[in-house]
């Protein structure tokens, strides 16, 4: 414990987790002094040293992540028993390679590789274990989560995650399946999966991940918790092309904070879907660098911020090099008491000349009492550039929904079917058929309930004339 | 059919129609002719039950039904169809969804069961045929970039699948040129029978040459103020509409 302890790396929630640490550290058999045992301690202090971030972070200011962080919370173990999830729901439609994760460890039962090629598909723990010299060349390799304490901890922490990693030229026919879920999880455990993805040169990855627990969406809701603070570090490689597409949806009280950092070297291509359908707290951090010329990356998402819960987006594109193109849209809907906030960084630095960077973000507010926060925001210091960015929320056009309802169809479905175009540009783009009907039925099943639950709060708060 | 007694409608305090009356029988094509502002969009809008608009009296039966009494949808689905003067665009709602939606609402209010894939897209491409409407229109988006005259016609095209007792067209002709005209009177003419009844709104008297009404009644000032056969359309036509002011004036 060096440098200026403030007064929380004093406090006994930091002890607890300085404990928890040197417990796992015990456990690290045959990796102590190692590389990876080295980065771990080296996270778990600069974790010490940042503190849990509070709202007077800018970058956190509308995340209120203190009930979560004031109370200590112990790592998710790997349940006992019977630790297969209750059925994969709509997920077994889905022909895919398919990597399971439960608490944030690998579940090789549930998981099942069903494509033969040039590539890896499995456990990062166990790739560490076989060649850590050759993971040690990726893993956090990128640190652009340097600046967030839950990254660091995450780092500190990790049991597992998927390791993927493709051979120059390799394709992988099917799409890779990666589901987290928690099960049994306490309400003071926090589960730490960790992904690393890397693209060699001219391959090409198609990659899912579910972040649910809806596997289990017929247990109580009580019952079902799942809370993760996640990363995944991504390297596209060379004329590589990477898509990933995420599902975030929970009950209750499902709290994701969760990192995605992106690498693209020269040529590149990188694009991501992202679909934060249901939490008490999803933060994203979803940040690309470019680490060459005349690479892409274009990232789009739809949140619903419904009930009480809050969904983040914070997007960080840094053009660090010439010639690359960048587009960003996102759209969210915010009900109830939702709140959904969106931040949206393009970085050109100077030598970045001729970038094309693009930003779009449309809310809708569906109640008087939820919230939208957006805040784009351009850092320009080259001058040959073409960047451009939008932000707008509003409510669904009255004049919209009187057409619809003139034809007969009732304020509900002329509701849900406004919504669903709303969502339809991005939800449309997404490359697997099975995956967007997936997709497709949770984002109506979540609207359905929303506009229900709005229409009953329009009814109580009308005034009695 | 439909029975509108002493109505009287405002826009944020605004009168405007007053002691407005009409009697619609089964099978019957009335006209509806007016200066700007007499408020012929108004009957339009209140009729279909545009909120913006505020009823201060008076009362409409719609089949035996008090039409004021019911949201825009249910007047809808109980038959009455308003042919907007200006469709609204709505991107990401195809015409084929929009349609499946609005049919099926009103089969189901008629106690039949909903039209399966097939039977829905013969159905689409037939009335779309009649208004020589070209199929792609259906995965389009609705209204979406659409011409003056394509929205029109699909506005013709949407009262040809829903079969209503009674179709207000509001300004149908309006921004119409002779072919589009032509196409848009001959789905309408189609669609008469001895049920159906239409309440044709319209500035000028050239779509009532190719829609012929039983009646003609002008509108001014919020009431109707002389009512005719189609001669009387043309006489507006041949003197305007100073000398219906001028008899108003020494009326009132």
């Amino acid at each position: 414990m060096k440098q200026s302890p403030t007064s929380q790396a004093e406090s006994p929630a930091l002890q607890s987790y300085r404990q928890d640490f040197q417990r796992l550290e015990r456990q690290l058999n045959g990796l102590k002094g190692s590389f990876f045992h080295e980065h771990r301690s080296a996270a778990m202090e600069a974790f010490e040293r940042m503190g849990f971030p509070n709202r007077r972070n800018e970058d956190w200011k509308y995340t209120p992540t203190g009930a979560m962080t004031r109370e200590t919370l112990r790592p998710a173990e790997f349940p006992d028993g019977d630790s297969s999830p209750n059925g994969l729901g709509q997920l077994s439609t889905l022909i895919a390679n398919r990597l399971v994760f439960i608490n944030g460890s690998y579940l090789p039962s549930a998981s099942e590789i069903i494509d033969t090629g040039a590539f890896e598909i499995g456990s990062l723990k166990e790739a560490i274990h076989a060649d850590p010299d050759r993971i040690a060349t990726w893993f956090d390799g990128l640190q652009n989560s340097g600046a967030s304490a839950f990254a660091r901890l995450n780092s500190a922490m990790y049991q597992d995650g998927a390791w993927i990693w493709a051979k120059p030229g390799a394709q992988v026919e099917h799409p890779i399946l990666i589901i987290d879920v928690c099960q049994n999880m306490e309400a003071d455990q926090v589960a730490y999966p960790r992904h690393l993805i890397v693209a060699e040169a001219g391959s090409s990855l198609s990659i899912i991940h579910v972040q649910s627990n809806f596997a289990q969406e017929h247990a109580p809701a009580d019952q079902v918790l799942y809370r993760g603070f996640a990363v995944a570090e991504v390297f596209v490689q060379r004329d590589a092309r990477v898509s990933l597409d995420m599902l975030q949806e929970g009950e209750a009280d499902y709290q994701l904070i969760h990192h995605v950092d992106v690498r693209l070297d020269q040529n590149s291509h990188f694009r991501s879907r992202t679909f934060s359908l249901a939490g008490k707290l999803i933060r994203n951090n979803l940040t690309v660098r470019f680490g060459g010329e005349h690479a892409e990356c274009d990232v789009q998402g739809v949140y619903l911020a419904a009930e009480q819960d809050l969904i983040d987006n914070h997007l960080y594109i840094d053009h660090a090099h010439p010639n690359c193109l960048s587009n960003q849209l996102y759209k969210g809907l915010a009900s109830g008491k939702g709140t959904a906030v969106f931040n949206g960084i393009i970085y050109v630095r100077p030598n970045a000349q001729k970038t094309n960077a693009y930003q779009s973000n449309k809310n809708l507010l569906l109640s008087d009492q939820a919230t939208i926060n957006t805040k784009p925001q351009l850092e320009i210091f080259a001058d040959d550039v073409r960047c451009s960015h939008g932000a707008t929320s509003g409510q669904l056009d009255p004049e919209s929904i009187f057409y619809l309802k003139a034809r007969g169809i009732p304020q509900a479905e002329a509701t849900r079917l406004l919504l669903e175009a709303f969502s339809a540009e991005v939800i449309s783009s997404l490359d697997s058929e099975s995956f967007r009907a997936i997709v497709q039925s949770r984002f109506n099943a979540r609207v359905n309930q929303a506009i229900a639950d709005s229409s009953a709060a329009w009814v109580n708060s009308s005034p009695s004339s | 059919m439909l029975s509108i007694k002493n109505l009287a409608v405002s826009i944020e305090d605004k009168s405007i129609l007053k002691d407005f009356n009409l009697d619609i029988k089964p099978g019957e094509v009335h006209a509806i002719m007016g200066p700007n502002g007499s408020g012929k969009s108004t009957l339009a809008s209140t009729l279909a039950g545009r909120e913006t608009f505020t009823v201060d009296g008076g009362s409409v039966q719609f089949l035996g039904q008090d039409l004021l009494d019911m949201e825009a949808d249910e007047r809808a689905r109980a038959g009455l169809f308003l042919a907007f003067q200006y469709p609204v665009e709505i991107p990401g709602v195809s015409v084929a969804n929009f349609m499946k939606a609005a049919v099926n609402q009103r089969r189901k209010h008629l106690g039949q069961g909903e039209l399966d894939a097939r039977e829905f897209l013969l159905k689409m491409k037939e009335k779309m045929a009649m208004l020589e409407m070209d199929p792609q229109f259906m995965s389009r988006s609705l209204n979406e970039g659409f011409s003056g005259g394509e929205k029109k016609r699909n506005e013709i095209f949407q009262m040809a699948m829903l079969e209503p007792k009674l179709a207000v067209m509001d300004e149908t002709d309006s921004g119409l040129d002779i072919d589009a005209l032509r196409i848009v009177a001959k789905g309408v003419n189609t669609l008469r029978n001895e049920e159906r009844s239409f309440l044709v709104i319209t500035h000028y008297q050239r779509l009532l040459d190719y829609i012929v009404p039983d009646y003609v009644h002008v509108l001014f000032d919020g009431r109707i103020v002389k009512t005719g056969n189609r001669e009387l359309a043309l006489e507006l036509e041949a003197r305007g509409y100073d000398w219906i002011r001028e008899e108003y004036a020494a009326l009132t």
